[in-house]
């Protein structure tokens, strides 16, 4: 694996979602539109408990929407000649930052629709903000391994919401928790534990991912 | 104590049922390895 | 003779669980204010657990072997492994429920260490879908593998960390283990207590064997019939 390989596939994955910008536009309707139902469910700002709850499903389902796709977007040819091309460990690592930075932005632009919509209570923005970037990264390293899974079964659309839920749940507990501390104007250190376990579970999932991806390219 | 008999009988009945299940594997696998034996000779013939 | 030879660890794994449901509900029991006589269940519960975490342990090892070497055999017996520890999961639900409706009141109670096994139990029953979608019998070893990996990895990190983080769980062993450590163990539980975890291992094992047996029979018919 070489970097400069990752950089050329990530390079090969943002060009392939500018010229597919329905698929992206798809993912962010998905987004706006849940966050509207949301709206006209509760009808403005509901407390901060379940604002916190129905901000970090929004996300995890936008997540599984758009990273489902992160190996049913191209056909198996494809894949061939990207395994001919470039190491296993080049493309999963390749395909993790990518959509790292991916449900990053979506994260942040459903961030700004969510508070249009259901208001504004973070009280302390800036605990806020990491914590969501580092769930984000944490969601998109584990959907990573887990869509390349489903991708080789028959219906990889429903098996992905199985696989992952029960994993990324842990990870949600821990989001929640720290968000609504968020909420509630704390300052850093009563987080930084949980920040760390997010940490360190990101780098378990990332070290596995790299581990075990190896084995699935392989046709 | 009734429980615990009661207990112990159904454990005892299940344990029994196992070692009928173990039996009749067994019994498939010997029958198993003979087809197989009998299939190579018949390939090398 | 030989069959007995074959047999006796199971014999001694009957007679030893004959001792201890029976030893388990006849022998006296230190009394604990709320728990009382429904500290038995220590024997049933715990062993269920530990059996479970043991099988679980055996099939991350075949899925292991499986990926490095790609024998079939490795692949059925990681499968086996995952439906005894369902079976003994289930169980260990159904006494730790019985347990929780007299002692905490309800069958279910909002706990990190009672929704962790809810989830462990999720991501067995995946694995089990996940087989189930994949018609090539090779890819679906690869993937159920690596699943079973991930999954294994990731599940006991979180069961380990994030309730001692958490440090409101009312399910005893906090401090680590997920059950009794051996030093709460009053002296007259002991006799007991050990016995049925060796009982209850070998149950496990013995199931598992079963099983895996039964699958490679089913596998080489299929593969007869095919050639």
């Amino acid at each position: 694996m070489q970097l400069s390989e990752v950089k050329a596939f990530i390079r090969k994955d943002l060009l392939l979602e500018w010229r597919q910008r329905a698929t992206i536009g798809g993912v962010l309707l998905y987004l706006v539109s849940t966050v509207f139902v949301a709206y006209l469910v509760f009808e403005g700002l509901a407390d901060l408990r379940t604002w916190n709850a129905l901000f970090w499903l929004i996300l995890l389902f936008t997540a599984i929407n758009a990273i489902q796709k992160s190996f049913l977007q191209e056909n198996e040819s494809r894949h061939l000649y990207y395994y001919t091309l470039i190491s296993a460990r080049g493309v999963i690592n390749a395909k993790m930052i990518y959509n790292a930075l991916l449900m990053t932005v979506l994260g942040l632009a459903g961030l700004l629709v969510f508070v249009m919509f259901m208001g504004n209570p973070i009280a302390s923005p800036g605990l806020f903000l990491i914590n969501m970037i580092l769930g984000t990264v944490a969601f998109s390293a584990v959907l990573t391994l887990i869509s390349a899974i489903a991708s080789g079964s028959r219906n990889n659309f429903t098996l992905m919401a199985i696989l992952g839920f029960p994993l990324v749940l842990p990870m949600l507990l821990v989001l929640i928790r720290v968000s609504g501390l968020a909420l509630e104007g704390a300052i850093f250190s009563p987080a930084i534990p949980d920040l760390l376990i997010l940490l360190s579970l990101i780098c378990i999932t990332f070290i596995l991912s790299n581990l075990l991806f190896p084995y699935i390219w392989k046709e | 104590m009734v429980v615990a008999l009661l207990l112990v009988i159904i454990f005892l009945g299940i344990t029994a049922f196992l070692f009928y299940l173990e039996k009749r594997i067994r019994v498939s696998e010997t029958k198993l390895k003979k087809l197989e034996e009998e299939k190579n000779r018949d390939k090398e013939s | 003779m030989k069959s007995i030879q074959h047999k006796w660890w199971k014999i001694a794994g009957v007679i030893i669980l004959v001792y201890v449901i029976a030893g388990g509900f006849l022998f006296d029991v230190p009394a604990f204010p709320v728990i009382q006589q429904s500290i038995r269940n220590v024997y049933f519960h715990v062993g269920m657990w530990f059996g479970m975490i043991f099988i679980l342990l055996i099939s991350l090892g075949y899925s292991i072997r499986f990926l490095l070497y790609r024998v079939p055999e490795d692949d059925m017996r990681a499968l086996s492994a995952v439906r005894t520890g369902l079976l003994f999961g289930t169980l260990g639900l159904l006494t730790g429920m019985i347990w929780a409706k007299f002692t905490w009141g309800a069958f279910w109670v909002n706990d990190p260490k009672l929704n962790g096994a809810a989830v462990g139990m999720l991501v067995y029953l995946a694995y089990m879908v996940l087989r189930g979608s994949v018609d090539e019998e090779d890819k679906r070893g690869r993937l159920a593998a690596v699943y079973n990996i991930f999954a294994f990895v990731l599940f006991f990190v979180f069961i380990m960390i994030i309730p001692r983080m958490a440090a409101a769980s009312i399910h005893p062993g906090t401090d680590g283990n997920p059950a009794l450590s051996v030093g709460d163990l009053a002296p007259e539980m002991r006799k007991v207590f050990f016995p049925a975890m060796a009982g209850w291992f070998i149950m496990a094992w013995w199931l598992y064997s079963l099983l895996y047996r039964s699958t490679r029979i089913d596998h080489k018919i299929s593969e007869l019939k095919n050639n």
